[in-house]
């Protein structure tokens, strides 16, 4: 009787020993795992933040370069351009221009008038190509019609482009980033591809803003566009994500399946004032 | 607040349950004390718990358990004719609390997260409820089998993991006291400011101006 009381108060302090280190030990086990787990997580989380960090630093770094380059792009034209016109016009307008004749002071004031009107012209183009007026007035269909023309005009390529759906206008400075992309791509393209004929397209659907180009030459993947955008090189591909991250939008870079041509898609959300229009 | 509150008055029924366990025969008073005790344990780890979740489903969980547990510990308190300790509510206490602390590190896992679990004074105050529960499991488990003796030998188990608790407790509560005292008052949200610098895109004509 004995013997069982103390086998029974032993079975008893064996549960009791070991069900408590082993119920410990699975807390702790529990503890351990849930923090190397977390760990691990946050430290993934970490990586993508940076990477992502790191990405809209150079987009930052892509925008502030290309807007350095267009200021001294817009001094040089000055400097070079508008400021010998102008000291010229004024040689014609020296003071001695009193002491001459009346002939030369005639054949002097023409001709510093026609530099004038030269300088006006200069200055107008330069700010055109800061916001071309077509596109202030007329719009962004307009705007591209008009380059493409000027496209067709130099003979080197055949360019067409057709606006499907675009009855009402989106704001100017949707418009003005828009023009910029479409005017970057063309550029790529002209530059690039060696192809015969550009063509573009836009459309509509109920929640997208579409445009599509398409060409025959020496095009880009998506793999391409995302490998080249990720280098130091690449400004206009930066600047292109850039102005379309201004409008939530995406790009896709995409070549045709009969490998033909190769297409290139902007896809802009629609403001909600034109969702369902 | 709630933490300091419940400690002091751990420590003053213990002291109590002790002090009548050397001088009385007679258990029911130690049984009601140590009764009381169970349901007011249950019922402030369940809403140290509850205030430390966020997923609604899990905190539902919770409000629908704990009063089916109040009331089941209150009938056995009531009913009981033994004035021995009841192993019964106890068992179960642990068992539903160990779950709760289970929600609260799965919630963890699921949840996304910015800082490390043990940053937060909350995973102190978890931990503490979960290595207390588990610790003492086995012993409440078997504590009716125990013979006097047996009874006083393995009390060191929960003694050992009452004062784990309150040892975890106490960096719950030194952690918070930190946290609070690093905030700046003049601007928390300086990190903001700094982060809203990464967002200019000077190729915004409005940003420009």
């Amino acid at each position: 009787m004995i013997l069982l009381q103390v086998n029974a108060d032993q079975g008893i302090s064996q549960v009791l020993f070991f069900g408590t280190i082993g119920m410990l030990m699975l807390a702790i086990g529990l503890i351990v795992f849930i923090i190397f787990h977390q760990r691990k997580v946050i430290r993934y989380q970490n990586k993508l933040q940076k990477l992502e960090f790191d990405h809209q630093r150079m987009l930052l770094d892509a925008s502030i370069k290309f807007q350095e380059e267009e200021r001294q792009r817009i001094a040089a034209d000055l400097h070079d351009d508008a400021g010998p016109l102008l000291a010229t016009a004024r040689l014609y307008l020296n003071e001695n221009l009193v002491n001459l004749d009346k002939n030369t002071q005639l054949q002097n004031i023409y001709n510093a008038k026609q530099i004038i009107d030269d300088t006006i012209q200069l200055i107008r183009n330069i700010s055109h190509s800061l916001m071309p007026p077509t596109l202030k007035n007329f719009g962004l269909e307009s705007a591209v019609n008009d380059l493409f023309q000027k496209i067709n005009g130099s003979g080197t390529m055949n360019a067409s482009c057709r606006f499907h759906d675009y009855r009402e206008r989106m704001d100017n400075d949707t418009e003005l980033i828009v023009f910029r992309v479409v005017q970057e791509l063309v550029n790529n393209i002209l530059k690039h591809s060696k192809s015969s004929f550009i063509h573009l397209t836009q459309n509509l659907s109920d929640k997208h803003f579409y445009i599509r180009l398409h060409h025959d030459g020496k095009g880009m993947t998506q793999a391409d566009f995302e490998r080249l955008s990720k280098n130091a090189s690449g400004l206009g591909l930066k600047n292109i994500q850039s102005r379309l991250k201004l409008l939530k939008g995406r790009i896709f870079f995409e070549k045709d399946p009969s490998q033909t041509y190769y297409k290139v898609t902007i896809e802009i959300p629609l403001p909600e004032n034109h969702i369902g229009a | 607040m709630v933490i300091v509150i419940f400690t002091i008055y751990s420590f003053i029924n213990d002291s109590i349950v002790l002090k009548l366990e050397a001088s009385l025969d007679n258990n029911a008073i130690i049984y009601r004390l140590l009764s009381l005790y169970t349901i007011i344990e249950f019922y402030v780890f369940s809403l140290l718990i509850f205030w430390n979740l966020k997923i609604k489903g899990l905190r539902i969980f919770i409000i629908c358990i704990s009063p089916l547990f109040i009331i089941f510990s209150i009938f056995q308190f009531l009913n009981s004719t033994s004035y021995y300790i009841d192993s019964l509510s106890i068992t179960i206490e642990n068992l539903i609390i160990i779950c709760f602390t289970i929600f609260y590190f799965y919630e963890q896992l699921v949840l996304p997260q910015q800082n490390f679990i043990y940053s937060s004074f909350r995973f102190w105050i978890i931990l503490g409820i979960l290595i207390y529960s588990t610790g003492t499991f086995f012993f409440f488990l078997q504590s009716d089998k125990l013979s006097d003796d047996q009874w006083k030998d393995w009390s060191l188990i929960n003694y050992f993991c009452t004062i784990l608790k309150i040892i975890f407790f106490s960096v719950a509560i030194l952690m918070k006291k930190e946290n609070s005292d690093n905030i700046s008052e003049e601007n928390p949200l300086l990190d903001d400011i700094f982060d809203k610098t990464l967002e200019f895109d000077p190729t915004n004509p409005e940003e420009r101006t």
